[in-house]
């Protein structure tokens, strides 16, 4: 029995355990899980001595939405739309590595047109992405407008994979053997239109935005990351990217038809929040050029592979490694032969990311740590899964 | 009238609900400018989208945190009643927040489009007021 | 390709895999003892730690850890088996810091002690919540022999390889030999 100023005291269930430390004048603030800054419901713990965070551990599980237990209940194919809704800003690259792995399982093979099509609709996914978390990171360091344009070319997107695919958001259209359906017949115009458009616009985020003495002095310096650090932790992606790696899935093992076409994997060496902040701007400009030549030499043929209905696949295990916008997404599917897989792991790449916040934020003021908790562009669905 | 959301985006729903406020679909115009991060100081709970065990007593303390008179609009299937994840023999996910906080307005949708946001938000404009406040759309019944 | 790193991880076993229909190029089977000296062996190469999962099987839980560098088609991974009545593994978080959200799930989801991780508690559970939900049933669990690929299981001597094909002698033949 505890009364309210009780509870105030203890906290609750989930911080009881974060022991406050030996320091004098501290204060434990929690951060979360309803909080305008922490891109969903991400819980952090502080222990803060004024401004300084002496101490920062993440608290996870309020988006538990236990994919993997429903891996093992639902057939195959059933499976599909649940990793949709794991990282939903970049569902088509969750989509492609269980379907990757899945085929990979069964040997199945992808039809040309469908490998063209999953690259187009994956980079077009990949910039309403980063799109968002741009904005979304803008407004967390207290820009208002650049989220409205932002959303504005990710509208244009979303219209496009909608006439494609059906959803705006959630996508099931990379299935089992290719996709779903074809794309319609003026894909091609309404994604050049597009790509040509985001182009226009990208020099004057660069002026307004990317060299804006304001957002220069919050995020250069800020955050910075060794590489070893990052190997240990096992970031990927775009942090990796900034701390001066070249490693892109796209390039090192290369899935799909990635290998036939040209684009930048932009690195930064720098390693703070600014250099990860250009590396996801540069990208935007890859993914265009990839869009670009991918829909310029889109080849005929079905869109789909014959796969049963009653989807069998062998005994074995196998796992993809997709390049998502977060980083490496590595779906591992194992099966026994039934209808339903055995075992399901998902890998998620904010999940190795976020965990070297805890030592990153050591000892920075409370605002960089949102800086840098936004220069990590995490989405809490997919570290929860 | 205008009514203040609570910036409460749990999952997927959270996206359109950040779309809805954008340029396209704006929902300034319709009155709902402001949204505020402190439950103190909004009038509605938007609950976009699942709610778990972990999460369910953070989000009754808010809906308690708000002062009367307040709405609740549960967005998308997840809120309703669980959504996608509510099959059986499932460990952590509440079906339904309308369990844990009493809701207004049910919005359904995996995630519902934008336009059906802004439908929802009518109807707790309407349960307010009494009367629907914006013209109806051409070419469907509602 | 096998890297020649691998001679020095202690393996009980090492089967070449095929990149192409599995994803990894190497998977090293490994005794949980010697599972720290393994891993100490890759982080000097500069390997990146993807994940460590659980499996639940007949003979016990499989706990895998999945490396790669950052270039190239390289993935290894190291698999290890505890009793399911007592899952001790120790822990690589004090080489690996990566390390130790991912046992943290893996003792979410299936109960598994891993011995000396600073903080082994629940990560995405609920603090009250009770079992482990990816522990499957006993009727319900499979051996190795059911899930993984037969080329793997005829590497490490679970199966046997398949006979060769004999060419059946046409009857007339056979009849104007006698």
């Amino acid at each position: 029995m505890h009364d309210a100023f009780d509870s105030a005291i203890r906290g609750d269930l989930s911080s009881a355990r974060f022991e406050p430390g030996p320091t004098e004048d501290k204060l434990i603030l929690s951060m979360g899980p309803q909080h305008p800054s922490t891109h969903g419901v991400l819980r952090i713990m502080l222990e803060l001595e004024g401004e300084y965070i002496l101490r920062a551990e993440p608290i996870l599980g309020y988006i538990h939405r236990m994919h993997e237990w429903m891996a093992e209940q639902k057939t195959y194919l059933q499976f599909i739309p649940n990793m949709g809704r794991v990282d939903y800003l970049h569902a088509m690259a969750w989509n492609w590595a269980y379907a990757g792995a899945v085929e990979r399982l069964a040997g199945i093979e992808v039809p040309e047109r469908a490998e063209y099509i999953r690259v187009a609709v994956t980079e077009l996914n990949r910039i309403s992405s980063h799109l968002v978390w741009w904005g979304a990171y803008l407004l967390d360091l207290g820009a208002f407008t650049p989220i409205l344009y932002a959303f504005d070319d990710r509208e244009q997107i979303l219209d496009i994979l909608q006439s494609a695919t059906g959803s705006r958001l959630t996508y099931s259209y990379i299935t089992i053997g290719g996709v779903y359906d074809d794309v319609p017949d003026d894909f091609r115009e309404r994604c050049i239109e597009f790509v040509n458009r985001l182009r226009s616009r990208l020099p004057m985020y660069r002026d307004l935005v990317t060299d804006n003495v304001i957002l220069r002095g919050r995020c250069e310096g800020i955050g910075v990351l060794p590489v070893d650090m990052a190997r240990r932790y096992g970031a990927t992606g775009p942090v990796l990217r900034g701390s001066g790696v070249a490693s892109d899935v796209r390039r090192c093992e290369p899935y799909g038809v990635y290998d036939r076409f040209e684009f930048r994997v932009p690195t930064y060496p720098e390693g703070d929040a600014m250099a990860r902040y250009k590396v996801r701007l540069d990208e935007l400009e890859a993914s265009c050029d990839i869009v670009e030549q991918v829909v310029s030499s889109l080849p005929e043929g079905p869109v789909t592979a014959k796969v049963s209905r009653v989807f069998k696949p062998p005994k074995g295990e196998a796992c993809m490694a997709v390049e998502g916008a977060r980083g490496k997404i590595l779906v591992h599917v194992r099966s026994d032969g039934g209808l339903k897989p055995y075992r399901v792991k998902l890998r998620a790449p904010g999940f190795s990311n976020m965990s070297l916040f805890s030592e990153l934020a050591q000892g920075v003021l409370l605002a960089d740590a949102v800086s840098i908790l936004g220069s990590l562009d995490l989405v809490i669905p997919e570290i929860d899964r | 009238m205008s009514i203040w959301p609570m910036t409460f985006g749990i999952a997927c729903c959270a996206i359109e609900m950040m779309g809805v406020g954008m340029a396209r679909f704006d929902m300034a115009r319709f009155g709902f400018e402001v949204f505020r991060p402190s439950p103190r100081q909004a009038d509605l709970l938007i609950v976009a989208g699942t709610v778990n065990k972990k999460i369910a007593p953070v989000v009754k303390r808010l809906y308690e945190q708000m002062p009367a008179p307040r709405y609740v609009m549960a967005l998308g299937n997840c809120a309703i009643s669980g959504g996608p994840f509510a099959i059986e023999g499932q460990y952590n996910v509440i079906t339904g927040v309308d369990n844990i906080i009493p809701v207004d307005v049910y919005v359904p949708g995996c995630p519902p489009r934008p336009e059906a946001l802004l439908e929802g938000l009518f109807a707790i404009q309407k349960k307010m007021t009494g009367r629907r406040w914006w013209p109806e759309p051409q070419g469907g019944q509602l | 390709m096998i890297p020649e790193c691998i001679a020095a991880l202690g393996a009980t076993q090492v089967v070449a895999m095929d990149h192409a229909a599995t994803g990894v190029v190497a998977s090293v089977s490994l005794a949980p003892e010697t599972i720290l000296d393994a891993v100490a062996v890759l982080d000097k190469e500069g390997y990146l730690l993807e994940d460590v999962m659980a499996s639940d099987l007949k003979e016990g839980f499989e706990v895998t850890y999945h490396f790669s560098l950052f270039e190239g088609k390289s993935r290894l991974v190291l698999r290890l088996i505890v009793s399911h009545d007592a899952p001790k593994v120790p822990s690589i978080s004090g080489i690996y810091p990566g390390a130790d959200w991912h046992e943290r799930e893996c003792f979410d989801f299936f109960g598994i002690d891993f011995t000396g991780h600073p903080n082994l508690h629940h990560l995405l559970l609920a603090e009250d919540f009770e079992g482990h939900p990816l522990v499957k049933a006993e009727n319900s669990r499979k051996a190795l022999v059911d899930v993984m690929p037969q080329p793997w299981l005829v590497a490490v001597g679970l199966a046997a390889p398949e006979a060769p094909k004999v060419e059946k002698i046409p009857a007339a033949a056979a009849g104007a030999k006698e």
